[in-house]
């Protein structure tokens, strides 16, 4: 009974939406059309976000237009706490089993999105998209890597970050260096020829801090520059036998025993802490060049700190893979709607604005510094992001940008594994020689992971 | 006795029964969270033990367990004493002053008090081997301070620091017990000729067991599901989860991440029994060796 | 020898001081970090440059801290007098009564702190959602009520806690009664529960405290109803997508702890003084 209600309330919704409403979606202006025939009646939806602090009243005024447009729509907004451990997804997956889940759903990363979509505790928005003409690739090519698992397309980016590096020009001056560098041998030539260290060999200045976790980089990130891949074609991790994992180990190895890893170590200690406010290392000239997102324009604007003369580029490629200077790590916010949502046609309208609404975009792209991410909001006259902002914009549409680590429908815990190899290959406790069994060893555990993930 | 009973028996027929019989349940089943549970009867308890045959292949099984349970075992062992005996000091300090007592008291109650996650965060800063005041004041001493939360060494040692800290909870509950030792005792005992250690010895700990035993099986459940604030440290300082290098992967940690981050229902409710099977063991053995050591009665002895 | 008493005095108090000023340090340092500007907070630097006492206020004006101070009341209160009202007879049923299979019973009532919550929250929560609700017409999602309501049938922390104290009364003071012909009730209203009152203090501030630190137990329920929200997980509203106010956090946290303190200067005169009587009646 409630399921041929609910189909024939899709039906006329698309048939409704087919001819030609939907205002602000990404591929057609607005305006136009026949008088659009929605289902009115007032209805209110329940909103999962966690835009809290000065990001706030930025979302809100959003929210407050989307009820403009859609006057008959009411945004119970609840802010979820965000406490260092992600709550927001284990009480979503609590509140979809108990009945009770909210129409939309925002978390700031896509982290589970294997769940949402291969679980099916998100609703397939495939068929919403078709009757708007909507696709995923509107967005841009690297929007697919993180909102569709198994074939679901379960979720929609809502602006995004995206990751590259960033430089200190006037430091690259002084040491006579012409350009950011584009090669991972540049990188290094560069990184020890612009850091400087204290007369009892601590570092007062580092070139670029090799260590996994330094800011935003993350495992995976360097090994990038390689083109090296987690998984091979039938879905086995490849981590022992793709030659650019290796070959990233050891060019960090080589870096972190140029600095002396007790040096490096404590320099990262004295440092890391500042990632989030105006004492960071990078803004206060202590770092060169790092690899950082996007958002880190705004924050050079914003902070107080000395006069910093910078300069972003896409963060270097190994000299044999030229094709991998220009994509990055991308990924973000993702909005959807969960399973048993009481009111999933009118949540699409609430999902499909903020993921494809210029205005909104580009607001929040102004007062939150992140990646704009459709075509339309990345060209808006409205936009006011910094020049160095370009690079990040490129980032995301290169066609070999994507999400890392690769999601999987048991979600991508398994990278955990190489965060732990990290922390043992950094301090030096797995050898050169070691390298390649240890990595053999990674490969069994992830296995093992997705294999018990997936049940006997 | 039965109706004195009642709303105990209420409670955990309706409230704790049923999760801790389906969690016993799910330890057997194949569960992700979105899909109904599937029975597969032993195999999470042999992935945790590595003797996991899947699809024909060895499974080398669950890489962390030892580590995590070797990891809680140390806290307890290492911290659990320490508290209690720099509870009971601390305690028996309060009882000497005369005036501003209840000053003291509140003092050292105050961080108790703090929640969890400031409360790690605020230890994590202080612990900065750098730019933290612990090194700095170390390091006019002429010591050079530990990695600290950066040392997979020395990460837990911080962490038995900031349990100290927090030991408040603990203090008040042996003052209580030490204001209810009879005064006659030490009377009786010091007409003997006693001196303060045999003071303690033969008046003052005897009356203090009931307390330290509670304190004991508290220390020991609450330590097995220790959580906050390795969480917290490991996830601020470094490389994710039990980080630096594993030595902040408590049980507890680990059994979270399968629950909520891997959605490996089934096997974190395995992981959960085999811990409540430990504790209940442990619980028992103290229980029924309680009479031995733990004095109760107000009586002389 | 009042020369001497008085160097003893003072050396008690140079302890007690030095000991004070180690537990209050970090609480000193939260202090100074909920006073600096949002640019200075933990980055190393203590003093605050400026000042921002300002901060206090605007933790009142960027979350609504009167009603999640009221909401966060409301549970730990309510659930202290459940605790207290259920855990008092049943601690004595299994201290003061003697009884076939009471240690094991017992143990039983420990069992249910040693399985670890992370995998009864999720049943539970479904109960809460589904099966009660379904019997009771009553929604419990998005209230306190998931929170309170257990409370109200015994605990297995203050059980335990008093059943500890209760073993410690003596068992002439009970047999007076008993030989008068006095039921289990009469003994408990009469001799136990005034003489265990600082136990009964204990464990109505320990509860109200544990209630009051909640964390998960709201986060979880309230997730659907953030205005039911209680403080200790308003504590984490500082945090954004790529922004974090530690100096509001902590003056947030300072905040919170307040209360409590005030609680428990207040209490400890009703335990201490509870305490010292019965240590001079022996």
């Amino acid at each position: 009974m409630r399921r041929t209600r609910l189909l024939a309330l899709s039906s006329l919704a698309m048939l409704v939406v087919a001819a030609g409403c939907g205002g602000g979606s990404s591929s057609s202006s607005s305006s136009g059309g026949p008088a659009t025939t929605l289902d009115k009646t007032p209805v209110t939806i329940v909103l999962w976000d966690m835009w809290s602090g000065r990001e706030a009243q930025p979302f809100k005024d959003a929210l407050k237009r989307f009820q403009v447009k859609y006057p008959w729509i009411t945004i119970k907004e609840e802010v979820q706490p965000n406490p260092p451990n992600d709550t927001f997804d284990p009480n979503l997956v609590n509140a979809i089993n108990g009945g009770n889940p909210p129409d939309v759903a925002m978390p700031f990363g896509p982290d589970y999105v294997g769940q949402w979509c291969a679980g099916g505790l998100w609703q397939d928005l495939a068929p919403y998209m078709k009757a708007d003409g909507m696709t995923i690739n509107d967005f841009a090519p690297a929007a697919i890597t993180y909102t569709n698992v198994g074939g679901k397309q379960c979720a929609l980016p809502s602006l995004t970050d995206a990751f590259g590096l960033y430089y200190n020009k006037d430091m690259f001056a002084k040491a006579g260096i012409a350009g950011p560098p584009k090669t991972m041998d540049e990188l290094m030539a560069d990184a020890k020829k612009l850091t400087v260290r204290n007369p009892d060999g601590t570092i007062k200045v580092a070139g670029f801090v090799p260590l996994n976790q330094w800011e935003e980089l993350g495992p995976g990130d360097l090994a990038n520059a390689w083109d090296a891949k987690w998984f091979d074609s039938s879905g086995k991790p490849q981590l022992a036998t793709d030659p650019g994992w290796a070959a990233a180990f050891m060019w960090q190895r080589q870096l972190i025993d140029w600095y002396g890893y007790d040096n490096i170590v404590k320099f990262f200690a004295a440092n890391t802490n500042n990632e989030f406010n105006p004492s960071n290392a990078f803004e206060n000239g202590k770092v060169a060049m790092m690899f950082d997102g996007e958002w880190r324009t705004a924050f050079i604007k914003g902070d107080k700190h000395p006069p910093l003369n910078y300069g972003t580029a896409p963060f270097p490629a190994a000299s044999d893979h030229p094709e991998m200077y220009g994509p990055a790590r991308v990924g973000g916010t993702i909005v959807g709607i969960p399973k048993g949502a009481k009111h999933p046609d009118q949540a699409w309208l609430l999902v499909k604005f903020l993921a494809s609404d210029t205005t909104y975009l580009v607001q929040m792209a102004n007062s939150v510094g992140n990646v704009p991410t459709t075509p339309a909001s990345q060209s808006s006259p409205e936009l006011s992001l910094p020049p160095q902002f370009d690079t990040f914009l490129h980032v995301w549409a290169n066609p070999k940008s994507a999400f890392a680590p690769p999601t999987t429908p048991s979600g991508n815990g398994y990278a955990n594994h190489l965060d732990n190899f990290e922390d043992a290959w950094q301090s030096g406790k797995i050898s050169d020689a070691d390298l390649h069994s240890q990595l053999a060893t990674l490969d069994q555990q992830i296995s093992n992971d997705l294999a018990q993930g997936a049940g006997p | 006795m039965l109706l004195f009973l009642s709303p105990w028996i209420f409670g955990f027929v309706v409230f704790t029964a049923g999760p801790m019989l389906l969690s016993l349940y799910y330890s057997f089943t194949h569960y992700d969270l979105i899909s109904s549970p599937r029975w597969i009867g032993l195999d999470n308890y042999r992935y945790m033990i590595g003797k996991l045959t899947l699809n024909g292949q060895p499974n080398q099984g669950d890489p962390y367990f030892g580590t995590a349970v070797r990891n809680t075992i140390w806290i307890i062992v290492v911290g659990l004493p320490l508290r209690i005996v720099f509870a009971i000091a601390t305690a028996m300090l309060l009882t000497r002053p005369k005036r501003g007592v209840n000053g003291y008291r509140t003092l050292f109650f105050m961080p108790s008090m703090a929640p969890t996650v400031g409360a790690s965060l605020v230890f994590v800063y202080l612990f900065n081997p750098v730019t933290g005041p612990i090194n700095q004041f170390l390091g006019h001493l002429g010591i050079n301070g530990p990695l600290w939360f950066f040392d997979p060494t020395w990460a837990k040692p911080a962490l038995v620091v900031l349990g100290l800290w927090g030991i408040g909870d603990a203090i008040v509950l042996y003052l209580a017990g030490l204001l209810n030792v009879p005064r006659d005792l030490y009377e009786a005992i010091s007409v003997e000729g006693a001196n303060a250690w045999q003071r303690f010895r033969y008046v003052t700990f005897p009356m203090l067991t009931p307390v330290i035993f509670f304190t004991l099986i508290i220390g020991i459940i609450d330590g097995f599901q220790y959580f906050d604030q390795a969480y917290v440290s490991a996830t601020t300082t470094g490389n994710g989860v039990g980080s630096p290098q594993n030595s902040l992967l408590f049980y507890s940690v680990w059994l979270y991440e399968q629950a909520f981050t891997y959605f490996h229902m089934g096997y974190a409710a395995a992981m959960a029994w085999i811990l409540f099977i430990a504790t209940m063991v442990l619980t028992a053995i103290l229980l029924l060796t309680s009479r031995r050591w733990v004095h109760y009665g107000g009586g002389l002895s | 020898m009042r020369r001497k008493r008085f160097l003893l005095a003072v050396a008690n108090h140079s302890v007690l001081i030095g000991v004070s000023a180690l537990f209050m340090f970090p609480i000193i340092y939260m202090f100074f970090t909920a006073v600096q500007s949002n640019d200075q907070a933990l980055t190393g630097s203590i003093w605050p440059h400026p000042f921002v006492w300002s901060n206090f206020k605007t933790v009142f004006d960027e979350i609504n801290v009167w009603r999640y101070l009221w909401n966060t009341f409301l549970y730990a209160g309510l659930s202290t007098v459940g605790v207290v009202c259920s855990c008092v007879p049943v601690a004595y049923a299994f201290s003061r009564i003697d009884w076939r299979g009471r240690n094991i019973v017992f143990l039983l009532v420990l069992s249910t702190l040693m399985l670890p919550t992370q995998v009864t929250s999720i049943p539970l929560y479904i109960l809460w959602a589904k099966q009660f609700h379904e019997w009771t017409g009553i929604q419990f999602i998005g209230t306190l009520k998931p929170l309170i309501i257990p409370s109200f049938f015994g605990d297995a922390f203050s059980i335990f806690l008093l059943r500890q104290f209760f073993l410690t009364i003596p068992k002439e003071l009970t047999d007076a009664i008993r030989v008068d012909g006095g039921g289990h009730l009469q003994v408990l209203w009469r001799v136990i529960i005034p003489l265990a009152k600082p136990a009964i203090v204990a464990v109505a501030l320990f509860n109200f405290i544990y209630a009051w630190n909640d964390f998960y137990g709201p986060l979880v329920y309230l997730a659907s109803n953030q205005d039911a929200q209680t403080l200790s997980v308003a504590l984490s509203s500082f945090r954004s997508l790529h922004h974090v106010d530690w100096n509001l956090t902590m003056a947030a946290a300072l905040i919170f702890m307040l209360p409590v303190i005030v609680i428990f200067f207040l209490a400890q005169r009703v335990f201490i003084e509870g305490i010292t009587l019965t240590g001079v009646k022996g």
